[in-house]
Order: structure tokens, then C-alpha cells, then sequence
């Protein structure tokens, strides 16, 4: 497809279990095989339960973590096979947005030294002039030249997530991974903040992988949904379709799960027992099988594939019909 | 009729800092009945959590002070109360559990060890009898084989289990009033659900009264009876939850319904409360509120406005109403 931005196909990532003296290595894998598009100008919403892989998924992409196996094309171009050099040159395309805006940034810099870093490190000006850019930047994002001076801990909560927006977005990205950028925001301020990311997207076409547990956030932000559980994909569908027709039983769970502030949904959801199993010893089969409410025996013996049930909505589940 | 368990009445909490003095709770009336569970709501640093910690009087000077106010545990004032009646009346008649589990249990010691601690320091009982009361309390909060827990250390738990773990030392000793601060926030929506669900099953088996402070409307919304909503310090309003979501009438808790992203509803933008908490150091004049409020006139930064009812069971602080 044209309008793809990044495509990742079977993107695996593992990492090794330190265990005691002579014991044999072992690995788990928080990604095992994942596969999806993110078009352009459009969200691609990761929602899942912590320890997931959401985060470790996200990172593979940026490069951040290496991956195992696997493809992932930015731009018809693969990430995997580039050199260092390469891959750093690229990585101006693509930014970046941590969860917690206490520790992603410096405490030690003031907003000018952040906002300016990205310029220098990419050899785009240094001193004075990218003041100017900074200056506009945090225009971009609500905040006024007043702020360059300053050092985040003198900022509340929403207005760092402002500047870490704004140095994600320094070098002009097309593409911007948003870890959970309001997980640790009020509500009154995840809303600012949620309605600036919305606006950004528009007046500057950009493409965001956005994660996220909570799903009102997903509804509200993504154009497309994709539910990860135990490192994999169990469903992934254009939003409007995602929340009218659930189908897989994991996405349904979560969905019930959801405390909803209304008292029409007033209501004993059917909970899901158990807990998320280890990624050290995941189910064989279908992952999810073992807190399914609707497993079969099949389920616990093969492993679903990703199955079309109607237009761009696929889901990995034995029960799930044409 | 339900009675009051637990009865505030005018407290302010100060905090003496070296910036000055922070009013964190300023004149909180509030009632807890029996057989209810009251949401308390708020956003960060809006005084939910000093209130939950005056009430169980673990405020400590310096910095905290409770500086006047009454808390009445069934008629008896609780701010007057020695350390040591505190200690008795802590856990016995009232208990609390945090949003953290992990750094509320201690790392090396056995959950057993810590619950049957509670239990023979406060009933003097045997170690078997602790044990077997333990496993007791434990079986009621759904643990599945409460016995192997007990030999358990936190970290070999989950989140889950670890709160299941608070719950069940809280619930040990049949204490009237359960405060749970923010007890669900560290958990993931599935696991939240089913600790939602323990607390409402707690209420009806163990007739137990539950505090429940929270961030999360949708917590409100599922789980509780009645609501304070909470902003700069001050109580704002008060209702059923029928009254604090069909009716709400402080622009406040309107700002708050209005600012979540709904799962339920269909919404192009959300709208957010401009500006940013007040510095409680210097909070602003009359109502706190005011300069963040779109109903805003001249009198509520002159005056402070005062609670009036709007039926029976709803409150509200809010010059226009």
C-alpha cells in the first residue's frame, strides 16, 4: 500500500534471563511475532496490560532495543539492515514521547539545552539560532519563550509532557511513538494534552504508534486499535469497528473490565480471573487460552493465525467466524 | 437509617514547610456512614489523601499538624486522642490500604509473619489462632490457597495478590471503616475489576464502611454510594452518585465529568480545565476555584461560598447555585 508509513512484519525481540553459575541461559520473549501497518497521518493505538510489550515493542522499532527477527520498513526502507550511522541519520524522522515526564527529562537543563539538543546532535545550528527554533517549538505546544530559562522541575506534570512533545517533534518527524504520554497526568490535564497531540497530527501530518492501557484513551486518540497480550497480537481493526464488534475474548474482557463514569453501565462486569501468566513459560497455543472464558481444546494445542472477519479487522481466535 | 461511623467536622491539616505554610485541608466536613461506600475524588494534590491520613491520625508534626477540627469515631473526637489509644483504635476499628502494594508490605518478612504480627499484637491470641485467622481473612478476599500465601514473600506475588494481601490484613481485625487510598491504580484494568468487585463483596459480607479515594470517575461511578468531590483543600460537593453524575452542579465536578475520554459515548474533543492546581501556600481568595472557572463573577473572589443543599443528599459549595 502507498499511504503506509511503517510496516512491521514478525517482529520478534528476546532477552536473556540471568540465572545462576552454569545454569543453561534463558530467554523470554516480550515480543514474539508481531505484525502490523501504520498508515500515514493516521494512529495506530497499542493497548494492552502492563508487562505486555507494548513498550519493548516500541522500542524495537526506534531501534532502541535490538530485535531478534523480523522486518520493519519505514518508508519501504528496513530498519534492521541499516548500520548505526544509518539508522541515527533516520531516526530524525521518527520521535519519541516517554510515559513519565519527571525522569524523561534532565534535571540538570534548562528547556532551551533541551529543546536545542536535538539540533546539535543532528548538526542542524548550535548557539543562537536554534533558540529561535525552540522558541517556536514551544509555541507549538502551548508553552511561551519565558519557559526557555527555566528547568523542568520548576513545571507541573502536563506542561513537561509540553516539552517532551516539543523535542519530540524538534526535527520535523513524519513518525512519533507516544509511550503512554498521559499515564501520569490528571484528568483535566490528560485532556489538554490529548487534544494537543489530536491537533499536532493535523497541522503537521504526522503518523503516531500510540500505547496505551487505557482504552477511552485509545477510543478517543487512534484510528486503528491493536490488543497485545503476552506478546502478541491478538486483534487489530479500524477503531469505529473495534469497539462496536469486539471479537476476540481478551479485547471483550478488557473492554468490560473498563469502570465506565456513567451510571446507565452501571453494571457487575463478567471478570476475568487469574492474572497475566509469565512470559518465561507462555501457554502453548492460543496465549490466552488459559483465562479464556470461551477456549476450546483446540486452543491449547496450535496457535490461531490472524484470520480477516470483515474489512482491515483481523483477529487470532479459533472461535471467531467469518 | 445508617448511621455515621465516621464524622469530620471543620478540620485543617497545615503543613509548615520552609516556603510557608501549606493549608493542605481547610475546614472539610464530611460524613462516612455505615454501610456505604463514599468516593472521595480530586486531582493530584487537591488534599484526598491528608484527609484519609488525618482521619487515621497518621499525621506527624513536623511538618503536619492537624491544627483544629474534629474527628468523631462514634461520638468520640479522635484529635484528641493519645498515640497510644490510636495504635488500639488503628486496625481495630479502622484500617487502610494504600495504592502501592509493594512498598506497603515489608520485602523480608512473610506475608504470615506480617499478618499474624497484626493480629496477636492487637487480640493477643495464640500463633495457631493468628494463623488460622489469617488464612481466614485471607479466604475472603478470594485468595486462591491462602495457606501457601502465608509463606509467601511480596515479591513472589503479583500486584493483584499483593493488594488482596493489604485488603485481607486490613479486614483481619473487623475494623468498622476501610479506607482504601488510590487502591486500584497501580493495577491493570482486568485486575482492577476483580479487586472493584472484592471491596463491594467486603461491604455487604463484613458490613464494613468504605473510604474510598480516587482519580477515577469511572471507579466512582461502578462502585460507590455516595461522592465528595474534592478540589484545593476544600470539599466542593457532595452527593449520591445519582446527584454527582445526572446532576452535577459545581463547574468543577462538571469540568472533571466533561475532561474524560468516554468509551461509552461518542466525543470529538475533550474539554480540559484550563490553568493549574493553586498553590496551596497561597491559595486564591474566596472561592479556590475561581480563577480556573468559566462561571466565574466578582463575588467569588471576594467571598467564599458556603455549602448549601440542593436536596437531601447533595451539597454544594458554589455561589451560582
Amino acid at each position: 500500500m502507498k499511504d503506509v508509513i511503517l510496516s512491521v512484519e514478525n517482529l520478534s525481540v528476546r532477552f536473556r534471563l540471568r540465572g545462576f553459575f552454569l545454569r543453561k541461559p534463558r530467554w523470554i520473549r516480550p515480543v514474539a511475532g508481531v505484525s502490523f501497518e501504520v498508515s500515514e497521518g493516521k494512529t495506530l493505538g497499542l493497548v494492552g496490560e502492563s508487562g505486555c510489550g507494548k513498550t519493548t515493542l516500541a522500542m524495537a522499532i526506534l531501534r532502541l532495543e535490538k530485535a531478534e527477527r523480523g522486518c520493519i520498513l519505514f518508508r519501504g526502507v528496513d530498519l534492521l539492515a541499516l548500520s548505526s550511522e544509518d539508522m541515527k541519520r533516520l531516526r530524525r524522522h521518527m520521535g519519541v514521547v516517554f510515559q513519565d515526564p519527571f525522569s524523561s527529562l534532565n534535571p540538570r537543563m534548562m528547556v532551551k539545552d533541551i529543546l536545542s539538543e536535538p539540533f546539535v546532535i543532528h548538526g542542524q545550528g548550535r548557539g543562537r539560532e536554534v533558540w529561535a527554533k525552540s522558541e517556536s517549538l514551544l509555541q507549538m505546544v502551548g508553552l511561551s519563550r519565558d519557559h526557555l530559562f527555566r528547568y523542568p522541575h520548576e513545571f507541573s506534570g502536563g506542561q513537561r509532557q509540553r516539552i517532551a512533545i516539543a523535542r519530540a517533534l524538534a526535527l520535523h518527524p513524519s513518525f512519533v511513538v507516544l509511550d503512554e504520554p498521559t499515564a501520569a497526568l490528571d484528568v483535566s490535564v490528560q485532556a489538554q494534552i490529548l487534544n494537543l497531540i489530536k491537533d499536532l497530527q493535523e497541522q503537521l501530518h504526522l503518523s503516531y504508534l500510540f500505547i496505551s492501557h487505557d482504552l477511552s484513551v485509545i477510543k478517543y486518540i487512534s484510528h486503528q486499535v491493536a490488543v497485545m497480550y503476552l506478546g502478541k497480537l491478538l486483534e487489530k481493526a479500524p477503531t469505529a469497528e473495534f469497539f462496536r464488534n469486539p471479537c476476540h475474548p481478551y479485547s471483550r474482557a478488557l473492554l468490560s473490565a473498563v469502570p465506565v463514569p456513567s451510571l446507565k453501565n452501571r453494571r457487575e462486569p463478567p471478570v476475568l480471573a487469574g492474572r497475566v501468566p509469565s512470559l518465561r513459560e507462555p501457554p502453548f497455543g492460543c496465549r490466552f487460552h488459559p483465562r479464556c472464558p470461551e477456549r476450546i481444546s483446540r486452543c491449547g494445542q496450535e496457535e490461531p493465525e490472524m484470520m480477516e472477519v470483515a474489512t482491515g479487522h483481523r483477529v487470532a481466535c479459533f472461535q471467531v467466524r467469518r | 437509617m445508617d448511621q455515621p461511623v465516621v464524622q469530620i467536622r471543620d478540620l485543617r491539616t497545615y503543613f509548615y514547610t520552609y516556603e510557608g505554610v501549606v493549608k493542605a485541608i481547610e475546614g472539610v466536613d464530611l460524613d462516612i456512614m455505615s454501610h456505604e461506600i463514599l468516593g472521595l475524588v480530586g486531582e493530584t494534590g487537591c488534599g484526598k489523601s491528608v484527609t484519609a491520613l488525618s482521619i487515621m491520625r497518621l499525621i506527624y508534626y513536623p511538618p503536619g499538624k492537624i491544627v483544629s477540627g474534629k474527628i468523631l469515631l462514634h461520638g468520640e473526637d479522635l484529635v484528641v486522642k493519645s498515640e497510644r489509644e490510636m495504635s488500639k483504635i488503628r486496625g481495630e476499628k479502622m484500617a487502610m490500604i494504600f495504592q502501592d502494594p509493594m512498598s506497603s508490605l515489608n520485602p523480608v518478612k512473610k506475608i504470615g509473619e506480617m499478618m499474624t504480627e497484626v493480629i496477636r499484637l492487637h487480640l493477643g491470641v495464640s500463633r495457631k489462632e493468628a494463623q488460622r485467622r489469617a488464612v481466614a481473612s485471607l479466604a475472603e478476599t478470594e485468595m486462591p490457597d491462602p495457606s501457601y500465601v502465608l509463606k509467601q514473600y511480596p515479591h513472589e506475588l503479583s500486584g493483584g495478590m499483593r493488594q488482596r494481601v493489604m485488603i485481607a490484613t486490613a479486614i483481619s481485625l473487623k475494623p468498622e471503616l476501610l479506607i482504601a487510598d488510590e487502591p486500584t491504580t497501580a493495577l491493570d484494568v482486568t485486575i482492577q475489576a476483580q479487586i472493584l468487585r472484592l471491596l463491594k463483596k467486603l461491604k455487604e459480607n463484613l458490613k464494613v464502611a468504605i473510604l474510598i479515594i480516587t482519580h477515577n470517575l469511572g471507579v466512582v461511578a461502578q462502585l460507590c454510594d455516595r461522592v465528595a468531590v474534592m478540589y484545593a483543600g476544600e470539599i466542593v460537593e457532595v452527593g449520591t452518585v445519582e446527584d454527582i453524575f445526572e446532576r452535577p452542579a459545581h463547574p468543577y465536578t462538571l469540568g472533571l465529568i466533561r475532561a474524560i475520554p468516554r468509551m461509552d459515548e461518542k466525543g470529538d474533543r475533550l474539554v480540559g480545565i484550563e490553568g493549574n492546581i493553586p498553590n496551596l501556600i497561597d491559595p486564591p481568595t474566596g472561592c479556590r476555584f475561581h480563577p480556573r472557572c468559566g462561571f466565574f463573577h466578582a463575588k467569588c473572589r471576594m467571598e467564599k461560598p458556603n455549602f448549601r443543599n440542593l436536596n437531601q443528599s447533595h451539597w454544594v459549595a458554589c455561589h451560582q447555585r
